[in-house]
């Protein structure tokens, strides 16, 4: 018929962009927070919608808009805390000791970001379970809750962009979303703050050859995997339900 | 380490005792200490409220009653084993603190009734029970010390070995820093008057009995932190799993009890959470191998931190005290007359150096017996602080002095004599090779100069070394003048060193330290040390030592040995390792448990799913079975490490890190992988 499909899958993209550059852009605008997009994310694969998701899910990017670098630094005060005690030393960092007050900053900050995303979709998927008839998805099923997925890690992490093909310009998405964006944004910005105040107030501990340095490669590995098994792994069922169900039935269907 | 440590890891009393424990724990006012496993104890709970209920009425929803009786008894295996950590550490702490314990227990005391009377009258036989506080009790040979006590009349030789193995006899004394005797060690010669100094049950091994034994136990600071970091880890998992449900229910997949609290629980850190208590006890228990006694849970890992060690030069660095090694007579003197001047003029030298005077010229063939005639009408002169010089008075009026450099040369010059020049360039070198010159004299002309040098231990450097690498700077303590201590310093490798120390220049010393921010550990015995024990983080006190001392320092040692804080140190920095792996170790396993339960969850609905299930395990219930027996094994397994501890490696922060990583890291995510598989294929064979 003279269609030529060299150019994957198109509905839903910018013409003008093409598929590379509107795939690119998802993944830049949900890594750094900036919440503009270029195409409907709805539209696309499910394989980029679980990077776009991870993107923000992971949400320890520094150099964005958002509360990346924030995020960031208490992933680098767990990873700290967990080498240090690999290398028989009571953890510090930029020579600070990092004791019991400063990891539970730390850990209900890290906490907060699955919290508001997980427990946002699962009353939003009870709500839908409940009564279909609020008509929110237009495609229910794996899509569906990849949609409301999104819509709850957007505003958890303050992005601002949306997956769309949600109804969502009612009261319930509006006022949920509208809570979890504001918890989202301060309470990142209060913990790490905190953990700053506390750190400046104890003694500095000049550098010996017993301190574990950070700015090694080991310990960026150290850092990724703590991201990596805190921040995804939390969302790991969640991405099954949702994108990756959509791509294994797909592409593998039994 | 050894095998034969391997095997007393388990022996089988303990074992026993331990199994008991393991049940008795299981309570849940105990548990709740443990968020971890507590929250564990609650998912058992309502399995087997799940599988009664399922006994009864089974509408097939939640799954064949095998399998949730299954889950069950694993989760409730995955506690027991849990609880068995924690309670075979502890039996095998209390075994060998009762082992030190026992020989000390129930002996017969002389106690005296009214203080300076020591007649019959006076004495009764009591139980060493009955000793109080502040009551006196009277030693003699062949008794047995009932209890801890100072001596406040007396002096005796003691036998310690009970208590420290070491079986060469000590002298202990009223006054001083060597008045403190230790109950269970027996009195050799002489009669010696003791005040109690504790009440019973409150020595220094019934409190770290104690300690082992949970009742006063105290989570460290950063153990708190790390059972916070793992709480968190937790209610990570308790959100994971709560949500799953409405995501399920959305997604038609229903999800059965029995399924989404093995999720949780293999989710959840419970490799470390059952190990951690147990990692802690174990590092008091070989501080206590070590021969120390903590008197806190925090002192070890603090030891781990240490920055600054402060150690005497004399027996640790050095061997004892200075022995003389070279007799240089002065020009126009023969060997054999001087050396025989220095054997007379040290035989009323009770010195340690006086007496590797004789028996080095006893070495060189000199005659050190000299006859009773020789020795009839001598008048000996006593070495005062004032005249810095020792010496005899022959019966046929020839007077020897040996002293100080600057003492016999001011004799000399005294009486209008010189200072030959190549005894003084004699007496540069020696100095410059950090020795000390004693320099002799007779008649008030100078013979001669004896060298002294301090020994240096063997294989003290390499230890020396081993500390720099593990970041540990190590300062020596000496009386000696300057010159001899930078030179002793250079040669013994140490960092730093404090020369004519007097017990204020050690307390400044770790106070300036400490204002650095660093951890200062030091150790001591005497009564002026004590100060200084109390304002160094990690204090060992000599069990030899003053009660002050042992009051003041957060360890005793009951070897006496001053290298024991080296060991210290890397049993501290063990700890932390041991906690810290072991959380990489548990935190890693997650990754090959999400891949083996999450697709196993959904795959009965979603069958498109069987693409996530890389392990290819046998059915969902095998794979969610494998997972959770895997999270149940694992712990036993761990035990001996976490009781025997990591392997220190003093090869550099960043470098260990790499280690540790890869092996507990990289491992931790390779090894259930392959264990899942591994126990799946048997398992499979049933569900």
């Amino acid at each position: 018929m003279g269609i030529d499909q060299s150019h994957g899958s198109m509905e839903g993209k910018e013409v003008r962009f093409g598929s590379h550059a509107s795939a690119y852009w998802s993944i830049v605008t949900t890594v750094i927070s900036t919440g503009s997009v270029n195409s409907m994310h709805d539209s696309s694969m499910p394989v980029s919608g679980t990077m776009q998701l991870l993107g923000m899910m992971t949400n320890a990017f520094y150099g964005g808009c958002g509360v990346g670098i924030l995020n960031y630094y208490i992933f680098i005060i767990i990873a700290v805390f967990i080498s240090g005690l690999m290398v028989g030393r009571t953890p510090e960092f930029l020579g600070r000791k990092i004791e019991a007050r400063e990891m539970k900053i730390a850990t209900i900050i890290a906490l907060l970001h699955p919290f508001l995303i997980l427990v946002g979709t699962a009353i939003s998927t009870y709500v839908f379970t409940k009564d279909p008839s609020v008509g929110w998805l237009n495609n229910p099923g794996y899509h569906g809750f990849s949609e409301m997925l999104y819509e709850n890690t957007s505003s958890a992490a303050n992005n601002g962009s949306g997956f769309e093909g949600l109804g969502d310009n009612n009261w319930f998405w509006n006022v949920s979303t509208g809570f979890i964006l504001i918890l989202g944004r301060f309470l990142p910005i209060i913990g790490p703050v905190a953990i700053a105040g506390i750190l400046a107030k104890k003694k500095y501990i000049p550098e010996s050859t017993g301190t574990l340095r950070t700015d090694t490669g080991t310990f960026g590995i150290m850092t990724y995997a703590v991201i990596m098994i805190l921040a995804a792994l939390a969302f790991f069922p969640a991405l099954v339900l949702g994108p990756l169900a959509e791509y294994f039935t797909l592409y593998h269907p039994k | 380490m050894n095998a034969t440590q391997n095997k007393s890891l388990f022996q089988k009393d303990l074992i026993s005792e331990a199994l008991k424990q393991s049940f008795i724990k299981l309570n849940p006012k105990m548990m709740i200490k443990n968020p971890v496993m507590f929250t564990v104890e609650i998912g058992t709970a309502v399995m087997l409220i799940v599988s009664i209920a399922i006994m009864f009425n089974n509408d097939g929803s939640q799954g064949s009653i095998a399998y949730n009786l299954v889950v069950f008894l694993i989760l409730l295996l995955t506690l027991l084993f849990a609880n068995f950590a924690e309670a075979i550490a502890e039996a095998r702490g209390k075994a060998q603190a009762e082992s030190l314990r026992k020989t000390r227990e129930e002996t017969p005391a002389k106690k005296i009734k009214e203080q300076g009377k020591t007649d019959a009258e006076n004495i009764i036989l009591v139980s060493s029970s009955q000793l109080r506080k502040g009551d006196l009790f009277y030693c003699e040979a062949g008794d047995i010390i009932p209890t801890d006590g100072e001596i406040i009349e007396g002096l005796a030789t003691i036998d310690e070995s009970a208590i420290t193995g070491e079986s060469a006899p000590v002298i202990r004394e009223a006054g001083g820093d060597k008045s403190s005797v230790t109950g269970g060690t027996t009195v050799l010669s002489d009669r010696i008057i003791v005040r109690v100094t504790t009440e019973p049950g409150e020595s220094f091994l019934d409190k770290m009995i104690a300690l082992v034994e949970g009742a006063s136990r105290q989570k460290t600071p950063n153990e708190i932190a790390l059972t916070i970091l793992l709480a968190g880890f937790t209610l990570v998992f308790i959100i994971v799993c709560v949500t799953l449900k409405p995501f399920a229910d959305y997604a038609n997949t229903p999800i059965t009890i029995a399924s989404l609290i093995s999720l949780f629980v293999c989710l959840i850190p419970t490799t470390i959470g059952g190990l951690l208590s147990a990692i802690g006890i174990a590092g008091m228990d070989r501080a206590l191998r070590a021969n120390v006694i903590t008197k806190s849970g925090k002192a070890v890992e603090t030891a781990g931190d240490i920055d600054v060690l402060l150690l005497d030069k004399t027996g640790t660095i050095t061997i004892g005290n200075r022995k003389a090694t070279h007799f240089y007579p002065a020009p126009g003197i023969e060997l054999e007359g001087f050396m025989a001047s220095c054997v007379f003029s040290s035989f009323s030298d009770e010195t340690p150096e006086g007496k590797s005077i004789i028996e080095l010229a006893k070495h060189l063939g000199a005659k050190t017996q000299p006859t009773d005639e020789a020795l009839k009408d001598v008048t000996f002169i006593k070495f005062t602080a004032e005249t810095r010089c020792s010496g005899i008075d022959l019966a046929n009026g020839k007077r020897i002095r040996k002293g100080a450099f600057d003492s016999i040369a001011a004799i000399a010059r005294q009486a209008g004599n010189p200072f030959p020049s190549e005894t003084d360039q004699k007496v540069k070198e020696i100095s410059g090779n950090g020795g000390t010159p004693l320099v002799v004299s007779e008649n008030e002309k100078i013979i001669g100069v004896i060298e002294l040098q301090d020994i240096i231990k063997p294989g003290i450097s390499e230890r020396f070394d081993r500390l720099r690498k593990m970041g540990v700077k190590t300062v020596m303590v000496t009386g000696d003048n300057p010159l001899t201590a930078k030179f002793i310093a250079e040669k013994a490798g140490v960092d730093d060193f404090i020369a004519e120390a007097k017990p204020e220049d050690k307390m400044n010393y770790i106070k300036n330290e400490q204002k650095l921010g660093k951890l200062v550990a030091m150790m001591g015995d005497g009564t002026n040390d004590a100060p200084a024990l109390a304002q160094a983080d990690v204090g060992v006190a000599m069990n030899s030592g003053t009660q002050a001392a042992k009051e003041a320092g957060n360890m005793v040692d009951l070897d006496n040995d001053p290298t024991k804080l080296i060991e210290i140190v890397e049993i501290g920095k063990q700890l932390l390792i041991t906690r810290g792996t072991l959380t990489t170790f548990s935190i890693a396993n997650d990754v090959a448990k999400y891949f083996a339960i999450v697709p196993a969850l959904f795959i009965s609905s979603i069958p498109a799913l069987q693409g996530l299930n890389i392990m290819h395990l046998h059915s969902p219930e095998s794979a969610i079975l494998s997972a959770v027996i895997f999270n149940a094994i694992i712990i036993p397994i761990l035990i001996p490490l976490a009781l025997r501890g990591v392997e220190y490696k003093p090869i550099g922060a960043s470098a260990l890190l790499r280690r540790n990583l890869l092996i507990y890291g990289l491992g931790g995510v390779i090894v259930p992988f392959v264990g899942i598989k591994l126990i799946d294929l048997f398992v499979g064979l049933f569900f």
